[in-house]
């Protein structure tokens, strides 16, 4: 379904993530890991199309997207969680994500609103579906971003530290709201520093290291290679 | 639980019948007011028009162009072109201004749009400044000292007093539909999009903006109300010139300044910044230059310490809206089916 060939991207003089290829299967659940400063947010960037790429190629269903839009990538099926959120501070939680659902869905606006607050209780933020988005605290700024994305209808969902901050129960409840997206048929891209979190979802495990894959493969065999753990060691995850 | 969504609250109510006394009372101005206050009125209602769309422009859609002017001058000249010197009835030769300055701007913003903050900018105020050369330059628009409007076709308008309660009816047309246009733009979906883009431009796009196609569709607009302002103004003064005509202080830098005080990214702004606008200018033109430097300090100390303008501030201390554009939910609690 998502295909990048080769793909680099250059800040100034640092290329993160470097000649980097990856396939996602449709349906697929994939988790992305690495240390701080890996690339992985940069390679949602790509594939989001807020940035293009350098050096190689971007495809979507077999269609070179390289140099898409954001707003094109969006209207083929793909949507994004930001790790650092950016909500729309002057609308309210509703608007925020009635801008995916009727936009980036493209529908009419009424005939949206009953899935906007589908997609609200569900994302747990339908109590506060009235406040202006920029009053919300971070926690439910992460929300938004998942709101937000699932009311474009993605086939693929990209997701970019969803979990962090979150108490075990709220980590539970995120956790089972993925899976059911996922189970539905949308593909997914979780890049996630709380590793049991993404475990729980994820069949597949990718490695980002100083803008270098090191590993990809079936999430637990990942997670026992060495060289893995020599990365993670120290670290409580 | 189900939800639904409204728009207005029932102060709206009021708000609407206040709104068409005031529109009543405005159509009746002629009869209160005298020339001299009538054009002021005249030149109240197209600042009014531009500070609308520069709002709509610069608060919404992120287009910093300071080079509306442009459009300003075009229509001007094209009024004393088409109704002036052709013989084009008064009315379909302002449509016509709007729509020429609308044409200009298509392929004016085909090249702006390719740069970027300041550079858009600049851009736009280096198209202006083109802008003004070229028509000093030409021989048929009077090149650098202009035309007057012919005195016998401004005579078949009516005498001075009924002509300058003609320009405002038409000023006040203008402002009306520009401020409605704006209105209803904000409150469809394509509102959606410009206010996603005031707040975020680059989530905007992720979530399926198409930021290009509203930003040209918004300057197409301003372009239009910006001609038809032009036009009439210039009217109402029976001359134009390329330096009037293509004045950044006057189309630009002061619309700039009613925006930022009434409120950036607020429709109802705009109209608190015009009558602060016109009652400094009022008070402190006497003082020449340093009038000038006093507006820019008032703005510049705004932009720091209030830059949400005197409406933000109202809006966030008290959720009010005049006109209302969010969508507020109700909830309806429905009654529990029993169990079976
Ligand atoms: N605008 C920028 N200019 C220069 N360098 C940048 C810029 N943005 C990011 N970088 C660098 O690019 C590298 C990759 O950043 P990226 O945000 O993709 O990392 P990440 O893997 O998502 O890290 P984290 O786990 O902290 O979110 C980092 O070393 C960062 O310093
Ligand atoms: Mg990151």
């Amino acid at each position: 379904m998502l295909k990048l060939q080769n793909v680099s991207f250059q800040y100034g003089a640092l290329t993160i993530p470097d000649n980097v290829s990856i396939e996602v299967f449709e349906g697929e659940a994939v988790g992305v890991i690495g240390p701080n400063g890996a690339g992985k947010s940069t390679l949602l960037d790509l594939i989001m199309g807020s940035k293009t790429p350098q050096r190689g190629k971007i495809f979507f269903n077999n269609r070179e997207i390289s140099v898409f839009t954001s707003q094109k990538r969006c209207a083929i099926g793909i949507a994004r969680a930001y790790q650092i959120p950016r909500p729309f501070y002057g609308m309210s939680v509703f608007e925020n994500v009635l801008v995916g659902a009727t936009l980036g869905g493209r529908f009419r606006e009424s005939i949206v609103y009953e899935k906007c607050f589908l997609v609200l209780e569900k994302t747990g933020l339908i109590e506060k579906a009235q406040e202006q988005a920029g009053s919300l605290r971070l926690l439910d700024r992460k929300r938004l971003e998942l709101a937000r994305a699932l009311a474009t209808s993605p086939k693929l969902l990209l997701l970019d530290e969803v979990a962090g901050g979150l108490t075990d129960i709220e980590c539970q409840d995120l956790i089972s709201t993925i899976r059911r997206v996922n189970e539905l048929g949308v593909t997914i891209i979780w890049i996630e520093h709380i590793v049991h979190a993404l475990l729980a979802v994820v069949d597949r495990l990718c490695v980002i290291d100083q803008g270098q894959k090191i590993a990809d493969g079936i999430a637990h065999n990942v997670i026992e290679l060495p060289k893995i753990k020599e990365i993670y060691m120290g670290t409580p995850e | 639980m189900t939800y639904s969504v409204t728009r207005t609250k029932n102060y709206h109510y009021v708000i609407g019948f206040v709104c068409v006394v005031m529109l009543i009372l405005l159509i009746l101005l002629p009869t209160f007011l005298g020339k001299a206050s009538l054009r002021l009125a005249t030149e109240m209602a197209g600042y009014m028009a531009l500070a609308v769309m520069w709002n709509l422009l610069a608060g919404y859609a992120g287009v910093m162009s300071i080079g509306q002017q442009t459009f300003v001058g075009i229509g001007g000249y094209a009024l004393f072109i088409l109704a002036g010197f052709s013989g084009l009835p008064l009315i379909p030769s302002i449509l016509s201004a709007g729509i020429i300055s609308a044409l200009f701007a298509i392929p004016v913003g085909f090249i702006l749009f390719r740069l970027n903050g300041a550079y858009f900018a600049i851009g736009s105020w280096v198209i202006a400044e083109i802008f003004l050369l070229l028509t000093a330059q030409s021989v048929w628009l009077g090149a650098g000292s202009g035309m007057s409007f012919p005195t016998a076709v401004a005579k078949s308008f009516g005498n001075s007093t009924e002509r300058a309660a003609l320009f405002w009816w038409i000023a006040l047309t203008i402002a009306i539909v520009a401020f409605t246009t704006a209105y209803f733009w904000l409150r469809s979906s394509r509102g959606l999009a410009l206010t996603a883009m005031r707040d975020d431009e680059t989530a905007a796009a992720s979530l399926g903006v198409d930021i290009t196609r509203n930003k040209f569709a918004v300057y197409l607009l301003a372009a239009a109300i910006a001609g038809m302002v032009g036009s009439v103004l210039f009217l109402g003064k029976l001359r134009i010139s390329p330096t009037a005509a293509y004045d950044i202080n006057e189309w630009t830098a002061s619309i700039i300044f009613i925006v930022v005080i009434g409120g950036i990214g607020r429709l109802e702004g705009v109209i608190i910044g015009v009558f602060v606008f016109f009652t400094l200018r009022y008070y402190l033109a006497d003082f020449g230059t340093y009038y000038l430097m006093a507006l820019g300090a008032i703005a510049i100390l705004m932009m720091i310490k209030l830059p949400k303008g005197i409406w933000g501030i109202v809006y966030e201390k008290m959720e009010i809206e005049i006109f209302p554009l969010r969508r507020n939910i109700i909830q309806t609690q429905k009654e529990k089916p029993s169990h079976h």
